[in-house]
Order: structure tokens, then sequence, then C-alpha cells
């Protein structure tokens, strides 16, 4: 992959309150973290951050104009998205189960360990690397797709929904001989050495519903 | 026994012995008169609460012999009967007999439909004596513990003399809203005065309590009862009162059940007291036991104290002492939230400090940072401290003579980043020669800053240009200087304004609830006063009174 032109892992530190900012701040840059802070959630949106091999955020969930779960709502589904630890210094038990069902990694209690920020701090950014790895293989197959041509589509439709050569034939209305052909075609484009991996590179693929041929209807 | 018509007696040639026997027998207090209201013969019942043998008063007048009077009382239901010319039945207190009877005046007629007499049936209803029959009508069975207790708190609650001298009182004209008035302030009393919560009285007919009875679903059949009780938060006090139908849903056994699904439909605070006045016996107050169960469930022993604690003052100092302790458990949340911060900071700094000492060389510069927090986090935990501990203690930690206009001044300073980040717009008006109030500037400017915060908060949801936030300084009619922030925005949801003030309460996804209940406290500290109003065409307004100068 190509993950070594970028920093590596970085922690943004959100909270309003300077002291537990630069606290945090300091323990992590002691334990050989990179981080970033931030004294407002409108702070770290408008920020412009450098893209790294992975990234985590620890939130503070209570701070005037937006609070963390705000923050958390805003960023879902973007590509801002990155795993939040919340920490609270009123750990209220909804606030932290919303927060957590919503995708938090953890939840930590003002005052908290230092060995329960770093271990949660791992935790997310292993989580990141891996959200990252996985967005990079769609990214991958979906590039080997957009090589294929019009007819290898349909093909590779039949095969990955484990279609016999003779029956992509008769549902295409071609010759089986010609379906060999663009199967072979297809394997080489999309750089797969077996069905299997062919099947998992479709799994990836991001395609309008309704878009994969319904050739066997 | 001439003109005394039995029934079955005539053409039967029944013995009259007999029928005098039966007379005698009868366990109500029977008296017949002639139409002059002379005594014509009394029963054993009656004679033995007159103390005197049958015969000795015979040919008395039934006033002077019942009351010591010269005519019919008033209320006397046998001058009634004359007019109507019917059975009348009416409660009368019978000075001689020391009590309060109902007494039901039943003419007598001959075969021509002559009136020749009366018959007088009196029962005794006098609250002292009634109700042992009402208490055993209901359960029976071998007394437990808790009946005891019951009995006993009924002893106090409604043979409190006061209560009691009221009911006979009333007795004569009994109206259930008069009597539910009377019952209300009773209750209200000790409730209040041992800050068990708040009262709240339901009055119900005959049919809807029928319906409870009968149906299994209370909060179907009383939906503002329901309504009420899911709305309190505070324990309840329910007080329903209606006619026959409960008394024969209790004799039913339901009742019990019927008791349980409305105290069900909140929660254990909330308790149910059945008031039940009998339609046809007015004056005849039952308080059921279950009822009374339930109550001495809810308000045990405090109660029975409550009752024996003649003086006003003991009252009143377990009323500051639940106020304090209620106190105490909001400022327990406020000073862990305060503290938590620092307790961070110092936790996180002083283990980066470790590892940065640990590092060939040690990063000495950043440790001494890392130490400099830390002080600056404990000295800010100790501030926190002693804030929270004069807030408990009501005291004012400083009193100066603040100028309150100076003050909102230097807290519009403060605030105006976050009124410009709400897209806000302050208007102030701030009158002149404000005469000085006595307190701690820096508690008054805390609760003036969480009131403009708050209302920049409130106004977030509204379009921009209808962010308005007002501050207003005035003397009041009272002399009292007042201080008022009002905003345009969603507001407190109506029937709240008070609630806005307990700790917790908030309105904000993250709100703490903490501010406002911490601003009363301030303010009364300082000897004023705090309320939340819904503004009309939309907003909340806050209202401070504080006393001039010396508090």
């Amino acid at each position: 992959m190509n993950g070594n032109k970028q920093p590596k892992a970085m922690v943004y530190v959100v909270d309003d309150d300077a002291a537990v900012r630069r606290g945090i701040a300091r323990l992590l840059r002691a334990s050989g973290r990179a981080c970033l802070v931030f004294d407002s959630a409108k702070a770290y949106l408008s920020a412009t951050l450098e893209p790294c091999e992975a990234a985590c955020i620890v939130l503070d969930i209570r701070m005037p104009e937006m609070s963390g779960t705000e923050l958390q709502t805003l960023v879902r589904g973007t590509r801002r998205e990155e795993p939040i630890i919340f920490v609270t210094g009123h750990g209220d038990i909804p606030t932290c189960v919303r927060a957590l069902k919503a995708g938090a990694v953890s939840f930590l209690s003002k005052p908290f360990d230092a060995d329960e920020l770093l271990t949660a701090v791992s935790e997310a950014l292993q989580r990141s690397a891996g959200q990252r790895r996985s967005r990079e293989r769609e990214a991958e197959a979906q590039t080997r797709f957009q090589r294929l041509s019009a007819r290898e589509r349909e093909v590779f439709d039949g095969v990955i929904r484990g279609d016999l050569n003779k029956v992509i034939a008769g549902n295409l209305g071609i010759a089986e001989k010609t379906v060999k052909i663009h199967r072979a075609r297809v394997m080489e484009k999309m750089e797969a050495d077996s069905v299997a991996e062919l099947v998992r590179l479709g799994g990836r693929l991001e395609r309008p519903a309704g878009s994969a041929a319904e050739g066997g209807a | 026994m001439e003109g005394f018509k039995a029934p079955g007696a005539q053409g039967a040639g029944a013995d009259a012995a007999l029928w005098m026997r039966l007379f005698d027998i009868h366990p109500d207090a029977l008296m017949y008169l002639d139409c002059e209201h002379r005594v014509v013969r009394i029963n054993a019942a009656q004679a033995k609460a007159l103390g005197c043998r049958p015969e000795e008063v015979v040919g008395r007048f039934c006033y002077e012999l019942m009351h010591g009077g010269t005519c019919l009382v008033e209320g006397c239901p046998h001058a009634s009967m004359e007019r109507e010319k019917c059975a009348q039945t009416a409660e009368v207190m019978i000075e001689r007999l020391c009590g309060l009877f109902l007494v039901t005046v039943k003419p007598v007629f001959d075969d021509a439909g002559r009136l020749l007499g009366a018959l007088h049936v009196a029962r005794e209803i006098s609250v002292a004596e009634a109700p042992e029959s009402v208490w055993r009508g209901a359960a029976g069975g071998p007394e437990s513990h808790v009946e005891t207790r019951a009995r006993e708190l009924r002893n106090r609650l409604l043979f409190n003399r006061h209560l009691l001298l009221m009911m006979q009182r009333l007795s004569q004209n009994v109206l259930g809203a008069d009597f539910l008035e009377l019952i209300r302030f009773e209750v209200q009393r000790f409730v209040e005065a041992l800050g068990l919560g708040r009262c709240v009285f339901w009055q119900a007919q005959g049919d809807a309590l029928r319906a409870v009875a009968r149906h299994e679903s209370a909060s179907a059949q009383l939906p503002p009862l329901a309504d009420a009780v899911t709305r309190e938060s505070a324990p309840l006090l329910f007080a329903v009162s209606g006619n026959g139908g409960f008394i024969r849903a209790a004799e039913a056994g339901v009742l019990r059940c019927a008791a349980g699904k409305v105290v069900s439909a909140s929660d254990s605070r909330a308790f149910l007291l059945l008031v039940e006045c009998r339609e046809h016996t007015p004056g005849c107050v039952f308080l059921y036991e279950d009822a009374l169960r339930l109550m001495c469930e809810m308000l045990g022993t405090l109660m029975l104290h409550a009752a024996d604690a003649a003086d006003k003052q003991m009252l009143r100092k377990k009323l500051i002492q639940a106020d304090r302790v209620a106190r105490l458990g909001q400022l327990t949340a406020a000073l862990a939230h305060e503290l938590n911060q620092p307790l961070a900071a110092t936790l996180c700094n002083a283990q980066a400090a470790v590892q940065l000492l640990a590092r060939d060389p040690p990063d000495l510069k950043e440790v001494r940072s890392a130490l400099n927090d830390i002080a600056e986090a404990a000295r800010h935990a100790g501030a926190v401290v002693r804030h929270t501990r004069a807030l408990f203690k009501g005291d004012v930690l400083c009193r100066r003579p603040v100028d309150l206009n100076l003050l909102v001044r230097r807290v519009l300073g403060l605030v105006r980043g976050d009124a410009a980040l709400a897209g806000a717009v302050l208007t102030t008006h701030l009158e002149a020669d404000l005469p000085p109030v006595s307190g701690d500037e820096t508690q008054l400017q805390q609760v003036v800053r969480n009131l403009l915060v708050n209302a920049c908060d409130a106004v977030g949801d509204k379009p921009k240009r209808e962010r308005l936030i007002g501050i207003r300084s005035g003397v009041a009619a009272g002399g009292s200087i007042e201080l008022c922030v009002q905003d345009s925005g969603v507001g407190i949801p109506e029937g709240m304004e008070d609630k806005a003030f307990e700790p917790f309460y908030t309105t904000k996804p993250e709100g703490q609830g903490m501010g406002l209940s911490i601003c009363r406290q301030i303010v009364e500290s300082h000897g004023g006063q705090i309320r939340a109003e819904r503004v009309p065409e939309g907003g909340t307004r806050f209202l401070i009174s504080l006393p001039v100068g010396a508090v």
C-alpha cells in the first residue's frame, strides 16, 4: 500500500478546559503519540488536517457551543469520521450509552488513568487503520472494475453469482467458448487468482442498486 | 302502647307485649314521640344512653330532654318531617349525650292517614366511636403490625382535636368540597412541614370511582388523576373523594386493587388517600384502612412524630433539615463535576511527568510545565471546594456593597463571545443610580453569567433575526432591586417554571441541570428570590429580586 508517504498515527484532543487539554496532550506526547489540540468542536471542524495513516479523537462531552456528542453526529459518515474516545467529568450512564451506540470506541470518566487513555487510544488507532485499509481496498477494487468492458461486467456478475459458463452463455445469448475468453480477461483485469478472490472483490464494490445484471431472471 | 303502629301488628291480633319487647331490644336508640314532641316511650338503648329508666322520661319534650332547649333545635329532622310528611334524616349534635348522631325521624300514621306521632331512630356517628366498625369492616382477620400503626396514625391524625372539632362543626351541613378543603388543610400541613412532597387533591363522582373498582386500568378511567401522578416527580399525596361507590367497592374487596392501580401508575413515592363522603350520611367520614396503610408505609413514623411534635419549632427544624439534605445532594453532584476537571488535569500531568523523567535524558523542561499545571489545577480545585462549602452553608462568602449595573456590564463583557457565537442580539436597560445590594460579587456574577449563557443557548434554535436577549435592572415596587434576563428562545415547557430550578432539570441534551439550582441557592443566600416566567410571545424571563443594602 502507499501509506508510507503519510504521517503515522495522530490523536486529536478536543476539550474546552485548558488544563485538561494540556494534561492529556502532555501525557500522549510523553507516551510517544503525536497529537493536536483544539479548544472547541468548531475549532476542530474548521481545522485543515493532514491526512495520516490512522487518527482518533479524544473528545470532551461537555463543551459550550457544540458538545462532543453533537460533533459525533455531525461527522458521522463523512471523511472526518475518526474513532472517538469520549471523556467526561460527569459520567452519566444515558449519555455514555448513547455515545457508545453511536459508535464511540470508549467512554472515560474524568479523572482517568494514563493506562486507560493510552489503551483506548491504541484501540482507536487500530480501528482507524483498519477502516483506512478497508477503504483503500474498496478503492482498489473499484479501480480494477472500471477496467472491465460492458460484456466483461456481465460475465463478472455471472461468475460471482456462481453460474456455470454454460448458464452464463445461455443467459447472455453467446457461445460458451466466448464466455471462457471473457472470463479469463475478467480474472486478469481484476487481478484475481481464483473465483473466491473475485467474489471478495465483488463484495467490496460500490455499485448503484440494481445495476448488477439480472441475468438469471 | 297506643298509637304505635308496629309493622305486621295490624289485624293480626299479635301480642302487644312482644312488639314492645322487640322495640326495647333494638340496638339503635329509639324514641316514640307524639305530635307535641312529647316522649311516649323510649327503648332500652335510648334509656341507657340517657342514663335513666324508660318511664322517667315519658311526657317530657324531646328538645328539652335532648338539648335542654324550649323548642325544636335548628336542623332537627323532626321539623322537616312535619313539613314533608315523610321520613327525614339528619345529623344532630346531642349535647345531653355528648355526641353526634344520625337521627332518622319516621312519621307514624293511623289507618286513616292521620299523623299520630314520630319514631326517632338515633345512631351515634361521632368519630370517636364510629370508625371502629369501619376498620373492622374492610379487612378483618388478625391485626397486623401495619394495622396497629394505621390505627395509631388514625388516632393522631383523625382524632387530632383540631380536625375532629372542625369536622363536627361542619357535619351539620357538609359539602364534599368543604370537607376536602379541611382535610387538605390538615394533611398539607403535615406533608409540607416535613418536606415530604406535595398534596394533590382530586375529586371524583361515584361513577368514576366505581369504574376504577370495576376496571383493570386506572389510567384509562381516571385520566386526570393518572396524568397528575405521572407528571409529578415529587412524592404525592392523593386524596380522592366520592360517594357511595367507593364504599361498595371496598366491601367487595376491590378497593385495595383500585388503590394499588392508581398508586402503581407512578411509583412507590405516590400514595393515595381515599376519603369517602357518603351521600346519604353527610359528615360520616371514613379513611379507609388501605389508604391509611399506604399512608403509614410512606410517611411512617415521621408522621407520628409530627403529630407528637406539638411545637411548630420542631416541625420547622425538620423542614429545614430536609431542605439541607436536598441541598447536600445537589451540591455533591456539582462538586463532583467541578472537581473532576482539575483532578483529570492533575492525573494526566503527573503520569506524563513520570514518563518524561524516565526518558534518557529526562525532559526536565516539560516536567516543570507539568508540575506547574498540577499546582494550578490544585489551586483551582481548592477554590471550587471553598466556594461550594460556602454555598452549602448558605453563607455569602463576603459581603460588600455591589453595584449590580457594574456587575452586569462586567458579565456582559464575559459573555459577549457566547452571544456573538449564538448570533444573539443583547439589549440592556440598566436603571441609573441603582442602590447597591450587599453580597458576594463573584457569586452574583455567576448567577448573571449562568442566566445569560442559558439565554444564549435558548435562542440558538430560533431564526437569526429572532435571537434576542434582554437584560434589565431596576427598583421594584417593594424597594428591592430587580434584575430581569429575558430571551426569545424556545422557553421552559408550561408548568415547569418552578421545576427549572431543581437540580438535574435540564432541557439541553448535555446539560447537567445544575446551573439554575445553583443560581437559586446563591440568590436565596443573599436573601433574594429568583423565578422563571414564560413570556407569552415566546421565550423565558428570569426575575431576580435582591434586598437593598445590608442583607
